[in-house]
């Protein structure tokens, strides 16, 4: 994260024009390959994980990290929310922080 | 003016004083002697009346905290046209500094990061006492009060709770933005009935409408929105709005149309004059 703390929450559907910025990423684990996991977040996300960022599968986590040219993520920092919570409402809410982005985000 | 002095002396007052659970609810702001309203300009575009002594707890983004101005240094911070002094907003703790006198946490919500500061009184109960919260990388809902020190932007801290459970997450994201939009834009689009009478999807559909208008629906809508008509019962003729944004009669016809259908205009005396919701 940058010092101002700006890192756009974006899904699997708007990573593409965040190549290379950090980003705010909520999904829940679908499949954990060592210390790379997959996250369902409106589409897969390949999340490489930090080494004490531990995934368990079906759990939501929020990932703050860099968008990599492959539109995979470099987890830098990640909170686990648990099972609960609703991913509907998750991806509703960033589509609309996405088009509310002025309103958010000096970028 | 007498009453930024008052609200020097009442909300620093009341910081420090013994009662903290109820302390950001005493403040008498603006009280009820105001010698009249004051004007602001809203981002909404058009000026507005916002009456003095509205003391609310609103809910933001650190954006809004770091964006928000003042007039003069004594005068309260204004975000989107509105005096602001207590504000809620949650995020996830960065950095805690504890020191004598004070505990400063680092907070970020995505959209901006600022401290929040909490003065220690060593005879009270506080709710960062323990142990175990707050810690960085948690994630908080901070209660306070915009302020500026050393020309740098703070959050005099009153209160800090856990946020447990994604869900509060969601919500905490879109709190802001729905005041915001209520604030800024005419507030029958964002009424409380229609909060209850509508899903969140609803709800926000008539702002990407808005937001999705057309050059010349836009056009329209900017120029209604400051046009002299709109104080009138009548609202603007087509033919007075055609020639305004130089547009074709017909297309403005077509236009004011369209913003009807979105619920943004109505006709009034007859087909051809329009006036905008507010």
């Amino acid at each position: 994260m940058n010092a101002d703390g700006i890192c756009p929450r974006v899904n699997a559907q708007y990573l593409k024009p965040y190549t290379e910025s950090v980003v705010r990423l909520i999904g829940r684990v679908t499949q954990v390959n060592g210390d790379t996991a997959i996250l369902d977040a409106a589409g897969s996300v390949t999340v490489h994980s930090t080494r004490d960022l531990v995934f368990t599968e079906g759990q939501i986590f929020e990932i703050t990290g860099r968008v990599n040219a492959d539109l995979s993520v470099k987890a830098l920092d990640g909170i686990n929310h648990g099972s609960d919570g609703n991913m509907d409402n998750v991806n509703k809410m960033v589509e609309l922080v996405q088009r509310h982005k002025a309103f958010y985000y000096n970028i | 003016m007498s009453n930024y002095n008052s609200y020097d002396g009442n909300s620093y007052g009341g910081y420090g004083g013994g009662d903290t659970g109820g302390g950001y609810m005493t403040n008498s702001y603006g009280g009820g002697d105001t010698n009249g309203d004051v004007k602001y300009s809203s981002q909404g575009g058009a000026d507005r009346t916002i009456p003095e002594g509205k003391t609310r707890l609103r809910p933001v983004t650190m954006k809004q905290i770091i964006d928000a101005t003042k007039t003069h240094d004594d005068a309260p911070f204004i975000i989107d046209g509105v005096e602001v002094i207590n504000v809620s907003v949650v995020g996830i703790v960065r950095n805690v500094t504890h020191a004598t006198t004070t505990s400063t946490y680092r907070v970020e919500d995505s959209t901006g990061m600022c401290d929040a500061r909490k003065i220690n009184r060593p005879d009270e109960q506080d709710f960062d006492r323990s142990e175990s919260f707050p810690r960085v990388g948690d994630y908080v809902r901070i209660i306070g009060e915009i302020s500026n020190f050393n020309d740098k932007r703070y959050i005099a801290l009153r209160h800090m709770r856990p946020i447990t459970g994604l869900d509060e997450v969601t919500f905490s994201v879109l709190e802001p933005l729905l005041v915001h939009l209520q604030t800024v834009v005419p507030s029958s689009l964002y009424s409380t009935a229609d909060v209850a009478k509508s899903n969140s999807s609803a709800l926000f559909t008539t702002s990407y409408e808005t937001e999705s208008l057309t050059p010349l629906q836009r056009r329209i809508f900017d120029a209604l929105k400051t046009a002299e008509e709109q104080d009138m019962n009548e609202g603007a003729h087509i033919g007075v709005i055609a020639d305004r944004i130089g547009a074709s009669r017909n297309s403005v016809m077509a236009a004011c149309e369209e913003l009807t259908d979105l619920g943004l205009a109505y006709t009034t005396v007859d087909f051809e004059h329009f006036k905008l919701i507010m």
